[in-house]
């Protein structure tokens, strides 16, 4: 028995080991929960970009499962689950961690994930990110299913892009995502806000059917998510022009 | 009240330790003997194997005793380090060690005179038995048992040995009874 104590004591005078300065340790605990609580931030942006991202979608009623399941990023959804594995794991190693039920922990998880996420969408943080990243951020689009992909499926009866010239009332030249032109052609019973000033450079969301090769009938005209005016002089179309 | 002095005495012996690596053995001289039955008994090694594990533990705790909290047990702490490594020793020779008869006699007759245990449990039954049912026993009930009967833990000290919450021990130790009591059918 005397003798484990010798080695040790050997051990200790020969290795020269000596205790881990109390610094590390508190440095350590800080750390910890500094990146508990950036995965906690990035969950929850996460959520907010994910909910901002499908209400821009503006999809129509009768198209949203659908578009809600092609919206779903899961890729992220796969490093968010890494992020959030590594989470728990990271708590369930503080001091009082592994005192709290993993179920438990899951669950507030959820629910700060959750609070956070809505926090995010409502303040603007989520709209303003959405914007950097669709911007600045390469590959982006890659990850998640942009707004203009998902109004750009002509075959679905949705066509997006920008204005390139007004001919009369009743048909504008519009530009789409991927350089083609189409005519597009408005109705009687085409519906638009009162408050859309089409103008050249305008971007639009298109509801409708294509009735030929790259000429499609609008039923329905929605602002585009891009509706800063370009400089073009606005043009009013069937009277509701405000 | 006699845990309160042997807590304080821990910490004097800690205090000390920090100041001057020779007061290290009195913690060493204080808790070689505990720690190397547990890992006997839970682990299944021999005397000298032990010993190389015991060895790992206490340095480790040399290395750690800055990040000993104060207002826990310090066999607590101790023991959740011997945990963590009897844990990866284990894991490293599962192969090897599955097959080792492990001293379960103690254990064997803790666990016999346990009254829940003796009702669950028709103890009509030679004590060997009990004691080769121990040896089937999955690690991490063995341990749980041993904790518990042997050395006689309080739920919330098992729970900080083993870094798991006190309900989650205390499914454990039911879990590793059930099993007992399914081995010896």
């Amino acid at each position: 028995m005397n003798n484990l104590i010798s080695k040790i004591q050997e051990k200790i005078k020969t290795s020269k080991i000596k205790p881990r300065p109390k610094w590390q340790f508190t440095l350590i605990a800080i750390l910890t929960w500094v990146l508990l609580l950036v995965l906690v931030v990035i969950l929850g942006l996460s959520l907010g970009l994910f909910i901002e991202l499908l209400i821009k979608h503006d999809i129509p009623g009768y198209q949203r499962f659908t578009s809600f399941l092609q919206a779903i990023p899961y890729f992220w959804i796969l490093i968010i689950g890494l992020v959030a594995i590594i989470l728990v794991f990271k708590f369930r190693k503080t001091r009082k961690g592994y005192k709290i039920k993993l179920s438990y922990i899951i669950f507030g998880l959820i629910v700060l994930t959750i609070f956070v996420g809505f926090l995010t969408y409502y303040a603007g943080i989520a709209r303003d990110l959405e914007l950097v990243l669709e911007n600045n951020a390469p590959g982006y689009g890659k990850v998640v299913r942009l707004p203009q992909d998902v109004w750009f499926s002509p075959e679905s009866g949705n066509l997006y892009g920008e204005i390139l010239k007004i001919d009369s009332a009743q048909q504008f030249i519009l530009l789409d995502r991927e350089d083609g032109i189409w005519i597009v052609y408005l109705t009687s019973e085409t519906m638009s806000s009162p408050r859309i000033v089409f103008y050249p450079g305008l971007e639009v969301k298109i509801r409708g059917e294509v009735i030929d090769d790259y000429e499609f009938e609008a039923f329905e005209i929605r602002p585009g998510f891009d509706t800063r005016p370009k400089g073009a002089k606005p043009f009013c179309l069937q009277g509701g022009c405000r | 009240m006699a845990d309160l002095a042997d807590q304080e005495q821990d910490i004097r012996h800690v205090r000390r330790s920090l100041e001057n690596q020779i007061f290290y053995a009195d913690i060493v001289d204080k808790y070689q003997a505990k720690i190397l039955s547990f890992i006997r008994r839970i682990s299944g090694v021999n005397q000298e194997e032990a010993e190389d594990i015991a060895q790992e533990i206490f340095l480790k705790a040399y290395v750690n005793l800055n990040n000993f909290d104060q207002d826990k047990k310090f066999f607590s702490w101790l023991f959740s380090i011997a945990h963590n490594e009897v844990v990866s020793h284990w894991r490293k020779n599962k192969k090897r060690l599955k097959d080792v008869s492990i001293e379960g006699e103690e254990l064997a007759e803790r666990l016999g005179k346990e009254n829940n245990l003796v009702e669950e449990i028709d103890l009509k039954v030679e004590k060997t038995e009990l004691k080769n049912a121990i040896n089937k026993l999955n690690f991490k009930y063995r341990e749980v048992l041993e904790l518990k009967f042997i050395e006689d833990y309080s739920y919330q000290e098992i729970s900080d040995i083993v870094k798991k919450p006190v309900a989650t021990v205390g499914t454990l130790i039911n879990r590793a009874k059930k099993q007992l009591k399914e081995i010896m059918k």
